[in-house]
């Protein structure tokens, strides 16, 4: 289309000025249409309903939204911003009367300690493949079984986590159990993303860096990871978002604790995470708790949401630039 | 639609054509006669595309699409309060610049047009799914396996193809946007052949950029440049004595 | 690959035929005859291709270590006496008689994934429709962040959310409501008291759960198919509607099917949600307000205390083994379908 070659002053006033009326018109006479052909009532018909199916799909988002925000930011913020500093940066106590800085710093140390064995791993893992093997068997097994990893179910990871780490390495229940379990599960998120963004590094930017006399190693980490890089960080924060919410796989391996863990492994390495602790709360008879589970919940979801969110940008970003 | 006089199938007065603030069609003028081929050329990016698009409303489905003018077709305006697009479409076939089968077989593909429109008998079908291979040129080479899937054939064939699918519903004008483009010479010029035969019984606009391919097929020819409808005439007029130098340009092969 | 990679390679196949052994010595040789014949980028391109060689298998090593762990944790069930393979489809789960049956299991999870698949499916294929066909380009943006958000929200809020509102919903008013009305109250499957803790309520939170991956993938793959098709369609005269359910839907056919069978995994892998308000109680569901304990739900309730009894442990295990063999299976399924629809569609 030869957009850019003609002027844009030229513009048919009439046609853009009435466009309301023009639209109105047409309205009009699609209702027209609509009464008096019975393929344009389907269509109608069918359009009508699939809109209802979307608002149905996207109903319990705003309903989950509301029940855990109003009562979460209620208790979060009964006493205004203290009271919400509070509930981060206080341990539990005696009847969990305080806040969830057990669980809270838990998560957090559980996703640093996770990220940093598994983000390595998937992301040279995909290098490795992506880069230096050619299509064909190793490349097919890799992808296969990351994609077999992604459908496992969490609880089987747990369970997986129990059996192998707690019990055949001895590494007992704690932070290094938990977040190596985790470590697993983020393995084909990353490895399948970082994938994707090398392959849409265009060849000839190798080719450019190659040329140049650099070795495989250096255009790869030089040149190529460095626009693939966009692309890796949103699978790295989907990835941990998706992590941060896991319960199932931290119940056999994390343990529990009403204190921020002290040591990595041993006895003193027992951590909460935000997801159990909405859980151990929810159950709990007691009716306070369950506001607490609220509170929670709403913390967490922000900070998935949150993530969330900023991958999306990201990828949304990489993608306007590259199109 | 009901039919009224009319001297061309149809007539184009002062068509403009936007998308969102650009302008790609400028005041266009011109008509379509019955059983004759008219070429539509012009470089890349002129607008053909465009406005052989405008001609059965598919530009409807860009939403920052605007029209101003009038095009008759059978003597009503399809851009006309109360006209119905999908009967619009239905008398004007269109075939695309690269091969597009549904991914169904054959036999599905061509009987897909006419399902829409109500006809499911069965020995009707079966009739007329017959009787568009046939006029495609198609019939001998896939008479056994109409159960194959449409993607499986070759290029050439899958244009042919869809040539039967548009003229499946039997339409009086059918619209080529560049149908030989994307294939090789030989699929091409059975193409070409086909385009001269089926002239007998429809009125054909075709898009081309290829100046041989207009002389050899088309009976009238018009140059489009930047959106501006350059000559409209006999093609053997314009393309021995072209009145416009953007023309001769074109011709000679200077722009395009 | 540098320079010296390539001429030893093509001096190796240039000679005669030689004896095996002498061939394969060979290529076991060529590397460290590059890495001697390199220079110093060379030595760092040499060792970073080994370093990043065993990340690379770390998924397929963690694979082999999950199906080792598992099978041998559950081998005890399946080779004693009291257990075997026909625990499968034992009825009755009592540990204290040493009874292992987990078709119980089998059958809760089912029931609640045919019920989430059952709603999910038509609703989020409908969805996916409508954003790829009919969705003005202003809302289509959003719409999919909120389903990516829906995505993304963890599982354990949702059964927060269930077991606050859908759970009661159930008990106060869907339960009343059918079961005053002449016209469902004698459906067996709306039969029996409840308390809101039923298989519905695991279904219908499932539901909710599955429709972004149901929509999310069914919308790629309605979005590959060619515009050129579409457009093929339209110039015949097909409204929008025959368009997109016959040649768009048509068209996406493997894509969609994937869909359905990843949701359906996770439908039964699914846990912290379900466990809230399924009712975990050990029976067969026969009503839509029965309470019935799932696949997942057992081991996370009993795996913590039953860990010292060798025989109860090893059943929990073989639990996990099926649900792993299980998503396995699903994985392979979506596999074949989508090469199927490389093969037969050309996109997907």
């Amino acid at each position: 289309m030869s957009k850019t070659e003609t002027p844009l002053d030229e513009r048919a006033p009439d046609v853009f000025q009435s466009e309301k009326r023009e639209r109105l018109k047409e309205f009009k006479s699609s209702m027209l249409n609509i009464v008096k052909s019975r393929r344009n009532f389907k269509d109608f018909l069918f359009h009508i309903i699939l809109g209802i199916g979307i608002i149905i799909i996207i109903m319990p988002f705003f309903l989950v939204l509301y029940q855990v925000a109003s009562v979460g930011f209620g208790e979060l913020f009964s006493n205004g911003f203290d009271s919400f500093s509070n509930f981060f940066l206080t341990e539990p106590g005696r009847g969990l009367m305080g806040g969830i800085r057990n669980a809270f710093f838990g998560t957090i140390f559980l996703i640093i300690l996770a990220s940093a064995v598994g983000i390595p791993l998937s992301v040279f893992g995909a290098v490795y493949i992506n880069e230096y093997t050619r299509p064909g068997r190793i490349r097919d097994m890799v992808e296969f079984t990351s994609d077999v990893l992604a459908g496992i179910p969490s609880i089987v990871f747990g369970a997986f986590g129990f059996a192998f780490l707690v019990g055949f390495l001895g590494l007992g229940m704690g932070l290094l159990s938990g977040s190596l379990t985790l470590a697993f599960m983020m393995i084909p998120t990353v490895l399948r993303t970082t994938q994707e963004a090398l392959r849409a590094v265009p060849m000839s930017l190798r080719e450019a860096s190659l040329a140049l006399g650099a070795t495989k190693w250096s255009t790869t980490w030089n040149v190529t990871m460095r626009a693939a890089f966009p692309g890796v960080i949103t699978g790295v924060l989907l990835a941990i978002g998706r992590v941060m919410g896991e319960t199932a796989p931290l119940i056999f391996t994390s343990g529990n604790s009403l204190t921020t863990p002290t040591e990595i492994v041993g006895p003193g390495s027992w951590v909460a995470s935000m997801p159990y602790t909405i859980w151990s709360y929810i159950t709990d008879p007691r009716q306070y708790l369950n506001i607490k589970a609220h509170a929670t919940a709403v913390a967490l979801m922000t900070m998935v949401l949150a993530i969330d969110i900023v991958a999306n940008i990201i990828s949304r970003k990489v993608t306007r630039r590259l199109v | 639609m009901s039919t009224q006089e009319y001297t061309n199938v149809i007539e184009v007065e002062n068509l403009s054509t936007w998308f969102g603030s650009c302008k790609i069609l400028k005041e266009i003028s011109c008509y379509f006669e019955d059983n004759s081929v008219t070429a539509i050329m012009g470089p890349s990016g002129c607008g053909k595309s465009t406005f052989l698009r405008t001609l059965n409303r598919l530009n409807d489905l860009v939403p920052s699409f605007r029209q101003k003018g009038i095009v008759r077709f059978m003597g009503e305006n399809i851009y006309g309060q109360g006209a119905s697009v999908y009967d619009l479409r239905k008398r004007i076939g269109m075939v695309f610049q690269k091969p597009n089968p549904f991914p169904m077989s054959i036999y599905d593909n061509i009987a897909y047009g006419p399902k829409l429109h109500g006809l499911n008998d069965k020995d009707e079908l079966d009739k007329l799914v017959e009787g568009s291979l046939k006029k495609a040129a198609l019939w001998d080479e896939v008479k056994d396996e109409l159960d194959k899937p449409g993607p499986n054939l070759s290029g050439g064939q899958q244009q042919r193809l869809c040539i039967a699918r548009a003229l499946s519903v039997n339409p009086p004008v059918l619209l080529m946007d560049e149908p030989v483009s994307s294939l090789d010479p030989i699929s091409a010029s059975k193409i070409e052949e086909l385009i001269t035969d089926l002239k007998k019984d429809y009125t054909i606009i075709l898009v081309t950029h290829n100046v041989q391919q207009a002389f050899r097929v088309s009976d009238q020819a018009a140059f489009l440049y930047l959106g501006e409808l350059v000559e409209f005439d006999r093609t053997k007029r314009i393309l021995e004595a072209p009145a416009d130098e953007r023309t001769e340009a074109f011709i000679t092969g200077r722009i395009g | 690959m540098n320079q010296e990679a390539d001429s030893t390679s093509m001096n190796t196949m240039d000679e005669k035929p030689k004896h095996l052994m002498t061939m394969i010595l060979e290529k076991l040789k060529r590397p460290f005859i590059e890495f001697r014949d390199a220079d110093t980028p060379g030595r760092i391109d040499f060792f970073g291709r080994i370093g990043l060689a065993i990340p690379a298998l770390a998924s397929t090593l963690v694979i082999i270590l999950i199906l080792t762990f598992l099978w041998y944790e559950s081998a005890p069930i399946f080779t004693s006496p009291e257990g075997g393979p026909g625990i499968i489809i034992g009825p009755t789960w009592d540990p204290n008689r040493n009874l292992y049956g987990i078709g119980v299991f089998i059958a809760g999870s089912l029931a609640c994934a045919a019920i989430a698949i059952g709603l999910a499916v038509p609703l989020g294929i409908g969805g996916a429709i409508f954003l790829s066909e009919y969705c003005p380009n202003r809302l289509r943006v959003p719409l999919r962040m909120i389903v990516e958000m829906m995505a993304a929200i963890p599982s354990i809020v949702y059964g927060l959310w269930a077991l606050l509102v859908i759970v009661p919903f159930i008990e106060k008013s869907f339960a009343p409501a059918v079961q005053n009305n002449i016209l469902f109250s004698w459906m067996p499957w709306f039969q029996g008291s409840t308390n809101g803790l039923s298989v519905l309520a695991g279904g219908l939170i499932l539901t909710i759960m599955l429709l972004p991956t149901v929509v999310a993938i069914s919308n790629d793959a309605l979005q590959s198919v060619p515009m050129n098709l579409r457009e093929a369609s339209y110039a015949l005269g097909a409204t929008r509607s025959e368009t997109a359910r016959r040649i768009v839907m048509s068209a996406a056919l493997p894509g969609i099917g994937a869909a359905v069978v990843l949701s359906l995994g996770r439908a039964v892998g699914e846990t912290m949600a379900v466990l809230m308000v399924t009712g975990n109680s050990l029976q067969v569901p026969y009503s839509l307000f029965d309470p019935t304990y799932v696949m997942t739900s057992i081991i996370t309730n009993q795996l913590g205390y039953a860990f010292i009894f060798p025989l109860w442990r090893s059943a929990l295990f073989a639990v996990g083994l099926i649900l792993l063999i299980m998503s396995i299976f699903f994985t392979i399924t979506a596999k074949i379908l989508i090469r199927w629809g490389m093969k037969t569609r050309g996109y997907v």
